[in-house]
């Protein structure tokens, strides 16, 4: 009976394991038989047709190496981080990989990327410039520990303000001027909201502020530390200045937008993009979110935009206000690296050096995506130069303060940071009984003290890590 | 069967035991151990007060969570079954349609009640504040402590079903001679209730308690499609352990404090299921 | 009252409260489907009901001593305005999506998604109707290898409609690229043109010039503009944007004037380029100083161009070169006149349309029509109306959008073959499985059954790295890649779920009298065949209430699907968090995504839930 049993599922087994299996394709084999070397490139979705718009950028590079045949696979944000952890740790990964800048270092200092030094080495000679990409590119691109460049700057994600021009007019206050400082900032939003307008039947608010359940929180709030002069940690990350008086102040500082209620409560529970669905339905009268929002204004309805609304009509972009310590604000953005496992190392570089380098192609593709661009000479073509709302891109590159390349930036802003940043916010929204700058305090107090028990195993754990610093440190 | 459950498992125990980080991932099953000792990762989450940031938060969430949630969902199921324990026109239909949120994908109910509970559009606040007047302002649901609630609710409201499933059946299996007997007794229906339907129902509850003790320790999609796409942090009060884990270990690429706390959590569940036999096995061997 | 009474009105009350719990618990469903048919901004303003659509005007034009006005909707009217006032002479709304119209003679044609391209006569009535559908098919027809293109979210399909004497020219946006729709009107014949047919870039707008009668159209592109000859059927003239000193990017409007210039607007900017002799584009000026708003729509009257702005109506002469705002002739107080200040969501002007010297119409966002005249050098407002309101309008088309950005077909697909491979695989094995555990006695039985329950109490998570690790390595060792495919997944739930349904199964054939297998057994029966023919059938209900538990159960898992699958192998839930990540604020959306995550489900529960209830129930008494 019991070898009956077995005998009678194994074949069962086998059985499923056959139906299981029908209509599975057969699996993708790298090796092309034409001899081609073929390239796995991962991007992320950037445009609206990821896709096909990244092969379409990538169509005259395939032209000029008829040799290379480049495999496009698209992954989405939210996932990248998990498969680029599960790719690095098992050696499985594509040649060339598209990494979000703060990720850098974090997957450099796993040592899964090959260093790309000699292809900034060669884009140098080639455009005869010293810095040919924008500045806060080059604390990206190799990292504070790192010994070489392992990433080069492809896109930059810079934020401008965007305003309605109608409701800024009709409340009198002029955007320029009220951008100078950060009271004036706040001056001009509370005389917005004391105006009470009201455009198509719909109160508009003075600002929209998103909560806690987004991966911009920590982008949102670090300009307002670093304009008041503080920061998370220092240039050579090896101190903790979060619980200064300086960046508990510009904490505080952008506090004041929630607190004041230039911008309505009901948005602390919303993401970005919901947040900006109301400035598109004409509910806000200013809204900072990435340059990419620009495409999304002006392209039409029927092609995924909101380009027929009252806010597409009637908006204008500004730079967001300068604080006590100048105007510092959000750089981020997208580098391209290969993974050193990799079979072709220098089909890959060439692959990278096309779509970083190459005018055209950066191009193209920022023009596709509406991020900035990282490579500088970009900047000069009319589409940015001609255009009212591109033009500002320039200066916000210009403005844009890097975050502290250091390798556990990742650990440090997804974990600690948005923990304790919305924590934060749910103490300015008053959820938990009244409002007490204390209990503001007490957060960043842990969330320093939090980041600097990081800090300390990270240079225990890794020898090297504390040579650098040394070096770091003298060259100061 | 090997390959994926038992082969995972050892490995996850094992990286338990190592200081499975970032800088040495690559290594996977040799990394290097601890500086504090081969159980310095267990140390480290049990003890050390800074490294798991949160975690205190979720346990206590996912106790109120996981209490009230089996609680509610009993509770309803039970009011549930005895209303459907009657004989009346369209049994069957009330039957069906009280079973369909069962059916909902969890990862839909977090989708949809996360878009309920809104503040300024959501449907909640427009019955409970336009509509009905029963609250002066419209509450924030996704901020605060209401957070713990917007994340009990639809959980109850998905399960609650199918624990009327089994209460009911639990309920038709009652022989009526008991009642009948009791009532020559002279006992009342409250009586009843408390001295025949309870206790023969215990079995049942043993299943629901069980049921409701790994389902709901071990939720995961509601709170993550609820709380931006498991971009965010769902706050201090939305927060249940496996987000917190997942935050902790998968975002913070520090394998070995997650294996950690995912091994005393596994331990913690089995402990409660011991527990939960040694109360519930005359029950479970009477039938 | 009788206790016999008292005890039915009891009951009714019971069953009465029943029904409400029924209804209660459905609520949120109901409300997701509800929702899943609403307009976006409907959800976002707390909307609970369907609103009507927005009436746009869309379309104005001089027919005789008549006004045509026609909205984006399906609205059409005929007007007789004059200084004396507005008089409606006949109007309609069809209720047609996005709809675009052209004048042709006495008689109109419209364009639109749901209804294709129609004409209409001199009394408003549909005269002749070719089909979107058919319009459709002899486009797939021709073409039929063209690559998926655009991202729809609003179905808009048809965008702009042009008539000449012998000819219908239509710009379509088809799923497969736009391009030009050309009707022979005395032969019917139906031709196609877009960039697989001689045409470098997709166009989605067609504009006559004027004085060409109809010999010399512009189309307009995402990409730059065209010149058509008409008779001829191609191009003639091509330009990109941001090439010969054109704009970069895309103008929002365009309008051809006489003597072969165009005028593009692009915000509050005019740029008039002149098309044959090659020179250069020339800026004529910009509206911004005059803060009117952009510029929504554009007219020509003899030498003046007339803008109308979102706030007002602007005129410029068009021999100026660059104009200045002493040049600008303004309309004082127009605001009041149009009541633009209407409080109603989009009532901003715009359309235009001139009829002759001095007398111009302009429509609103919300289907008001103003007749605007020029008096001694002053605009004045005279007779308003309003377009036949709008229809209430259900966003059914939220689903073909859903379809459109999602290969939703693909997720459909495989979140059917894993989940059905998994359910018939746990069926089997855990049939065999429960029936030993139920029946025989061997070494471990007791540790078999703890270790059962024991895979239960893995947090999920702790498995996650090790698992995508052991599957990679797997596949480099075998060659056989396990991630990223549908029967990787299916190996992966197998092992998940098949513990669990051999747990519950167990209970059912140990509640299967042993006296039936005997009686088998002693009739002659072998072990097998008693198994087969009487075992299984009585536990069958058992066996299916459970299969069905880990369908459901499949389909429902996120975490393990979203690593180890790829685009072609996603399963639902990985579709779903794709799509809720990135569509974020289309509430509508989500809601149509939520309810075709959940339909296939509701449908298979529906059809089975005799099983399910029985099989369940069944299960749970016996532990």
């Amino acid at each position: 009976m019991k070898i009956l049993d077995l005998r009678l599922s194994g074949t069962l087994v086998a059985g499923a394991l056959l139906l299981g299996m029908v209509g599975c394709k057969g699996s993708k084999d790298s090796a092309d038989n034409s001899g081609k070397v073929s390239l796995r490139l991962w991007a992320m979705t950037n445009t609206s047709k990821p896709k096909d718009d990244l092969e379409k950028v990538l169509e005259r590079f395939k032209a000029a190496h008829p040799d290379i045949d480049v495999q496009v696979e698209i992954l989405d944000w939210s996932a990248a981080w998990t498969k680029i952890t599960a790719a690095a740790t098992s050696g499985a990964g594509p040649d060339v990989v598209q990494v979000g800048t703060t990720w850098n270092a974090s997957i450099t200092d796993i040592g899964s990327l090959l260093s790309v030094q000699d292809v900034l080495d060669s884009a140098r000679k080639d455009l005869a410039t010293d810095s040919p990409f924008v500045r806060a590119s080059y604390t990206y691109m190799k990292p504070l520990y790192a010994d070489s460049v392992t990433s080069m700057p492809w896109m930059v994600d810079v934020r401008p303000l965007y305003y309605r021009k109608d409701v800024w007019q009709k409340a009198g206050v002029d955007i320029n001027t009220a951008t100078a400082s950060w009271n004036s900032y706040f001056a001009a939003l509370e005389k917005i909201k004391s105006s009470a307008i009201t455009i198509g039947g719909q109160k508009v608010e003075a600002i929209g502020m998103a909560g806690k359940n987004d991966w911009n929180v920590v982008h949102n709030i670090y300009p307002w530390i670093i304009g008041n002069g503080g920061g998370v940690v220092n240039a050579t990350g090896d101190s903790v200045l979060l619980d200064d008086e300086k960046s508990i102040q510009g904490v505080l500082a952008y506090l004041r937008l929630i607190r004041s209620g230039v911008s309505p409560k009901a948005y602390l529970e919303k993401t970005t993009a919901q947040v900006s669905a109301e400035f598109d339905q004409g509910r806000i009268a200013t809204w900072q979110e990435a340059s990419t929002k620009l495409v999304y204004l002006e392209r039409p309805v029927e092609q995924g935009g909101v380009g027929n609304t009252v806010a597409a009509k009637n908006f204008g972009t500004a730079l967001p206000p300068a604080g006590p310590a100048g105007r510092k604000l959000f750089v981020g953005g997208s580098q391209l690296a290969i993974f050193k496992s990799t079979a072709h190392p220098k089909e890959a570089k060439e692959l990278l050096r096309y779509l970083t380098t190459d005018t055209g192609a950066v191009m193209e593709y920022c023009r596709l995506s509406g991020m900035a661009p990282a490579l500088r000479k970009v900047f000069d073509s009319p589409y940015y130069s001609s255009n009212d709302n591109r033009r500002l891109f320039r200066d916000l590159v210009d403005h844009g303060m890097p975050y502290p390349s250091v390798p556990y930036w990742g650990e440090l802003e997804t974990v600690i940071l948005n923990t304790r940043f919305g924590n934060i916010i749910d103490i300015a929204a008053e959820v938990n009984g009244k409002y007490d700058e204390a209990k503001v305090r007490a957060e960043l107090k842990i969330a320093a003290d939090q980041i600097r028990e990081l800090v300390k195993s990270q240079l225990e754990k890794k020898p090297q890590y504390l040579a650098k610093l040394q070096a770091l440190r003298a060259a100061q | 069967m090997l390959l994926v459950h038992f082969l995972p498992m050892v490995h996850g125990i094992w990286l338990s035991f190592l200081a499975s980080r970032k800088s040495n991932l690559l290594l996977y099953l040799k990394a290097p151990i601890p500086e504090n000792g081969i159980l310095g990762n267990y140390k480290d989450v049990l003890l050390d007060p800074n490294l798991q940031v949160g975690m205190l938060d979720a346990v206590r969430n996912t106790f109120w969570y996981a209490l009230i949630v089996t609680l509610g969902t009993s509770i309803l199921g039970l009011v549930g079954a005895m209303l459907l324990n009657r004989h009346f026109k369209g049994r069957g239909l009330a039957r069906t349609l009280m079973l369909f949120p069962w059916i909902i994908p969890t990862y839909v109910v977090g989708l949809l009640w996360g878009f309920m509970w809104q503040q300024d559009s959501g449907i909640v606040n427009i019955v409970l504040h336009d509509w009905l007047h029963l609250v002066s302002e419209k509450p924030q649901w996704l901020l605060g402590p209401n957070t713990l609630w917007a994340i009990i609710l639809p959980t109850i409201w998905r399960f609650w079903p199918y624990s009327m499933l089994m209460l009911l059946a639990g309920l038709q299996n009652i022989p009526q001679d008991i009642y009948e007997a009791a009532s020559l007794d002279g006992a009342g229906a409250w009586m009843k209730f408390r001295q025949i339907t309870l206790p023969l129902l215990a079995p049942v509850w043993s299943v629901l308690i069980l049921n409701g003790m790994i389902f709901n320790v071990y939720s995961f999609n509601i709170v993550i499609m609820m709380f931006g796409n498991g971009a965010g942090f769902p706050g201090k009060h939305g927060d249940l352990i496996m987000t917190a884990i997942f935050r902790n270990s998968f975002q913070m690429w520090d394998f070995g404090h997650g294996a950690a706390m995912s091994v005393i959590l596994m331990v913690a569940m089995i402990a409660l299921v011991v527990v939960w036999y040694r109360i519930f096995r005359r029950d479970l061997t009477a039938t | 009252m009788s206790p016999f009474r008292r005890k039915r009105l009891i009951g009714t009350l019971l069953t009465a409260l029943t029904f409400v719990l029924v209804f209660a618990n459905l609520l949120p469903i109901l409300w997701m489907i509800w929702c899943s048919l609403k307009d976006n901004n409907e959800i976002m303003s707390g909307q609970v009901g369907i609103g009507k659509r927005r009436s746009e005007v869309n379309f104005l034009a001089s027919s005789g001593t008549d006004w045509l006005v026609g909205s984006s909707d399906g609205g059409i009217a005929r007007f007789k305005a004059d200084a004396s006032g507005m008089t409606s002479q006949h109007g309609e709304n069809f209720g047609w999506f996005t709809s675009s119209w052209a004048q042709d003679g006495a008689d109109l044609w419209s364009l639109s998604a749901d209804k294709g391209l129609q004409r209409l006569d001199g009394s408003l009535a549909v005269a002749q109707r070719i089909d979107m559908g058919d319009l459709k098919e002899a486009w797939d027809l021709q073409f039929p290898k063209l690559p998926w293109q655009t991202v729809w979210v609003n179905d808009v399909q048809g965008t702009s409609v042009v008539a000449t004497s012998t000819k219908v020219l239509a710009a379509l946006r088809m799923e497969k690229g736009p391009g030009l729709v050309e009707l022979d009107k005395a032969s019917g014949k139906i031709r196609f043109f877009n960039v697989a047919s001689g045409i470098p870039f997709g166009i989605d707008q067609v504009l006559e010039v004027p004085g060409s009668q109809g010999r010399q159209m512009i189309l307009l592109g995402s990409d730059g503009f065209l010149g058509w000859d008409a008779n001829a059927s191609r191009v003639d003239i091509a330009h990109r944007w941001g090439q010969n000193g054109l704009p970069w990017d895309r103008p929002g409007l365009a309008l051809p004037l006489l003597d072969n210039e165009i005028a593009f607007v692009q915000g509050a900017k005019v740029f008039i380029h002149a098309m044959n002799s090659g020179k250069k584009m020339r800026e004529l000026g910009s509206l911004e100083g005059l803060d009117r708003g952009q510029i929504l729509s554009l007219a020509l009257e003899k030498d003046r161009l007339w803008f109308g702005c979102a706030q007002g109506l602007v005129g410029i002469d068009r021999k100026a070169g660059k104009s200045s705002d002493s040049q600008a002739v303004e309309v004082k107080g127009l605001r009041s006149a149009l009541s633009l200040d209407r409080d109603a969501v989009g009532s901003e002007l715009v359309q235009v349309a001139a009829l002759d010297s001095g007398n111009l119409l302009v429509g609103g966002g919300a289907g008001e029509v103003v007749h605007v005249a020029m008096s001694g050098g002053k605009l004045v407002a005279g007779g308003q109306s309003l377009l036949p309101s709008a229809h209430f309008y259900i966003h059914w088309r939220n689903y073909v959008d859903l379809w459109r950005n999602l290969p939703f077909g693909t997720y459909l697909k495989n979140s059917l073959i894993v989940c059905t491979s998994v359910m018939l695989i746990a069926m089997v094995l855990a049939s065999l499985a429960g029936y030993a555990l139920a029946r025989f006695e061997f070494g471990g039985k007791g540790i078999f059954g703890y270790s059962i329950l024991a895979t239960q109490m893995i947090p999920g998570i702790m498995f996650l790295i090790p698992l995508y690790i052991l599957f990679t390595q797997v596949g480099e060792k075998t060659g056989v890649s396990i991630i990223g495919t549908r029967w990787g997944l299916v190996l992966l739930y197998s092992a998940f779920y098949v513990p669990f349904t051999i747990w519950i199964l167990r209970g059912f054939f140990a509640a299967i009298p042993r006296e039936l297998e005997e009686a088998a057994l002693v009739d002659g029966c072998t072990p097998f065949r008693a198994f087969w023919s009487v075992i299984i059938p009585a536990a069958m209900p058992g066996i299916i209430a459970s299969g069905i538990y880990v369908f459901l159960t499949v389909w429902d898992e996120l975490m393990f699907a979203w690593l180890l699958t790829n685009a072609e192998t996603s399963t639902i839930p990985v579709g779903i968090r794709l799509f809720a990540g990135n569509y974020q604020n289309r509430y509508d959306l989500m809601m149509a995504a939520a309810t075709v995550a959940t339909l296939p489900v509701m449908v298979l529960f529906f059809l089975m839930q005799r099983h399910i209830v029985s099989g369940l129930t069944a299960g749970a008494v016996k532990g």
